[in-house]
Order: C-alpha cells, then sequence, then structure tokens
C-alpha cells in the first residue's frame, strides 16, 4: 500500500505541497509506514518485555488511529468536498488544520513514546511503584497542552468545509448542492 | 484450439481463485478464531485445579462493578512471565487463574500497579479508604476518588464498594488456595530468568 501510493507519485512530488487534501492522505501513509514499523519492533520480545502496558503503547496507537486513519480519511473527505460544486471550501483554513493537527498529534506521540520509556525503566528497576507515577506527571499535563493544537486542528477542518472564499456562492441550502450530493 | 485452450486456462484461474479466497478465509477464520480459543480452553482444563471455586454471588458483583468504573484503563490484572513483573507481584498468570473471568478484564495498561496477586495484600479497610480517596493513604497518587461508592464517607461504604473489595480480595486467591505453586514452583522462575 505504501509502495503504490508513494510510488504513484512518482515525479509529482511537488504537488503533495501545494495540494492540501493530497498531503493529508500522503503523511497518513508516512504515519503508516512509521506505525507498521513500529508494531513490528515493538512485538520483539527484548522490546515487548520492556515496553508492554507502558505509555509507549498508547503513543503507538495514537499514531495508527489519529495519525494513519484520520490523515488518510481527513484527506479523502477534504479532496472529494472541494470538488462538488457550491461546496464551501477554505484552502487556508485547510492548510493550517493540516500543520496543527500534525503538530499536535507529533506532539502526543513524542511525549507519550518518551514517557512510557522512562516509564518502562522506572518499572523495570527497584524503584517503588509510585516513583513512576510521579515521573510521569510531565509528561501527560505535556500530552494534555498538545491537545489544543490538535483540538484546535479539527475546528479549523471544520470550518474549512464549511466557510470559504466562495462563500457568496457556497451554500449548502441551495437546491443545486443537494443535487451535487445525490450525483443528480 | 490455441485460443480455446488459453480461455479454458482462464476459466480455471478464475475458479482457482474463487475458492482458494474462499478457502484461505475459512483458514483465517479457524486459525484466528476458533483454534486459540479450542487450545485455550484445553490449558485451562489441563491446568485448572478440579475444586476451583467459581466467584460468589457477591464477587461477581464486585467484578462488574470494576468494569463499570473503568478499573481496567489503569490496572492490568495479569503478571507477566518475565523478571520485571514476578519481582513486583509474584507467579505470573496461568490461563487457568482467570478461567471465571468472562469476558476477560486483563487489562492493557498500567498506570497504578497490577492486581492479579491483589488478594490479602491489604486489609478491607485500607482498600475502601483507598476507593473512597486514594490520597488518604497514597500521597501522590493521581487514582481518582469514586465517592459516589459511599454515603459520604470512607466508613459508609455502599453495597457496591463492598463487593468491589470483596472481588479484589479474591484475585489471585484460586492459585493460593490450590497450592499450585507447591508442586510447580521451580517452573516460573526458570520461565522467568
Amino acid at each position: 500500500m505504501v509502495f503504490n501510493l508513494l510510488i504513484s507519485l512518482r515525479g509529482q512530488a511537488a504537488k503533495v505541497a501545494s495540494d492540501v487534501p493530497l498531503r493529508f492522505v500522503w503523511t497518513g501513509i508516512i504515519f503508516y509506514l512509521l506505525v507498521s514499523l513500529q508494531g513490528a519492533f515493538q512485538a520483539l520480545m527484548p522490546v515487548n518485555r520492556l515496553t508492554h502496558f507502558s505509555d509507549r503503547f498508547i503513543g503507538h496507537l495514537h499514531l495508527a488511529i489519529l495519525g494513519f486513519a484520520t490523515f488518510i480519511a481527513a484527506g479523502g473527505i477534504a479532496n472529494a468536498w472541494q470538488r462538488i460544486p457550491h461546496a464551501c471550501y477554505n484552502d487556508a483554513a485547510m492548510n493550517w488544520a493540516f500543520w496543527l493537527i500534525t503538530v499536535g498529534l507529533s506532539l502526543i506521540f513524542v511525549t507519550l513514546t518518551a514517557g512510557g520509556l522512562v516509564q518502562a525503566h522506572l518499572w523495570a528497576s527497584t524503584a517503588p511503584w509510585m516513583d513512576s507515577v510521579r515521573a510521569l506527571l510531565a509528561y501527560w499535563w505535556l500530552r494534555d497542552i498538545s491537545a489544543v493544537p490538535l483540538l484546535a486542528g479539527f475546528v479549523l477542518f471544520l470550518f474549512g468545509l464549511t466557510m470559504g472564499p466562495r462563500s457568496a456562492s457556497c451554500n449548502v441550502a441551495d437546491p443545486r448542492f443537494h443535487s451535487a450530493m445525490a450525483g443528480v | 484450439m490455441k485460443t480455446a485452450n488459453r480461455h479454458r486456462v482462464f476459466n480455471s484461474v478464475y475458479l482457482v481463485i474463487f475458492v482458494a479466497g474462499i478457502g484461505f478465509f475459512a483458514l483465517s477464520f479457524y486459525l484466528l478464531g476458533i483454534l486459540p480459543g479450542q487450545e485455550l480452553q484445553k490449558e485451562i482444563d489441563a491446568g485448572a485445579p478440579a475444586d476451583m471455586a467459581d466467584y460468589t454471588a457477591q464477587e461477581e458483583r464486585g467484578r462488574t462493578v470494576y468494569g463499570r468504573e473503568g478499573c481496567g484503563y489503569c490496572h492490568t490484572k495479569q503478571v507477566r512471565f518475565v523478571a520485571e513483573d514476578v519481582v513486583r507481584w509474584g507467579a505470573p498468570t496461568q490461563a487457568w487463574e482467570t478461567r471465571f473471568d468472562y469476558p476477560q478484564l486483563w487489562g492493557t495498561r498500567r498506570i497504578g500497579p497490577d492486581l492479579a496477586r491483589e488478594s490479602g495484600v491489604r486489609s478491607n479497610d485500607w482498600q475502601l479508604t483507598h476507593l473512597f480517596n486514594p490520597r488518604f493513604v497514597v500521597g501522590d497518587s493521581v487514582m481518582p476518588g469514586y465517592p459516589w461508592l459511599f454515603d459520604g464517607d470512607a466508613a459508609k461504604p455502599t453495597a457496591d464498594a463492598v463487593s468491589l473489595v470483596a472481588y479484589l480480595q479474591a484475585l489471585g486467591r484460586p492459585r493460593i488456595v490450590s497450592g499450585y505453586d507447591d508442586e510447580t514452583a521451580p517452573a516460573p522462575s526458570t520461565m522467568a530468568a
């Protein structure tokens, strides 16, 4: 799947930078590659022995669901939506949405992965259990804060689909929009 | 003639793909959906003590509370076959130990410690106080309190809280009662090494 999508773009890589929905999909593919490699790596016994049940796995899951699945879906939705006649679409908002979601997700992933490794090493040591909880507090706060750009990104994504430079002509109450949606 | 032969080859290719598609689907269904359950049942039957007691009605109610309150989001009930776990909680969890847990509540993430060997580790009073407000007994705990399981005071638990504590005190009990570790004590330590 990764090969198929990346090779399909051969010679047109510049499009990834200019086309926001395509960039969502492309980034989703990269996340998919990363999450697959990470999953296989984590399944190795020496790694799993240390990190199982730790927040490292929560970071891994975020990369799969928010990184891979959400980015592909968002790219697909935006790409189809912007081609529907009389549907609103705001490319600048979408661009901001992309960067905010990417930054938020990356922060969550890095925080949870780093925190998970700290946690796992404390569990493997002779330190009391509560040491791992105290050590992780800072990471959990950082992870909470990471949700701010992430949520802002999703709000902007919605904004990009409902408001836009075409707003003078775009109107979802317009019967022409509904006929377009119905494929008439 | 040649064309006809080629067509026959193509037709059989579709047939092969069709049969292989259905066949591999059936195979994966068996390998992933049926076989593991059968193997697990065999292992449970082979390991479980003949007189292993089921949860009491109260403990079963506590199990429901454990699931409802989301204890499993932060606590596991599964000691792994690795030294890191065995040092903290004791012998690794055997398949038969959660024989009566359906659905099982093993958990997937640890913020608090594992609870698979919680039976008899702490008193009922400690457990109830901790459930009412964890900070009363563990200073820096991040676990939420569960005051709605009490009538306004840690000394006045509702039936739910009492059931939950009864359930916690039952975790790992079948293993203690069975004397399983007296017979097979060397096995876990060699696996953990």
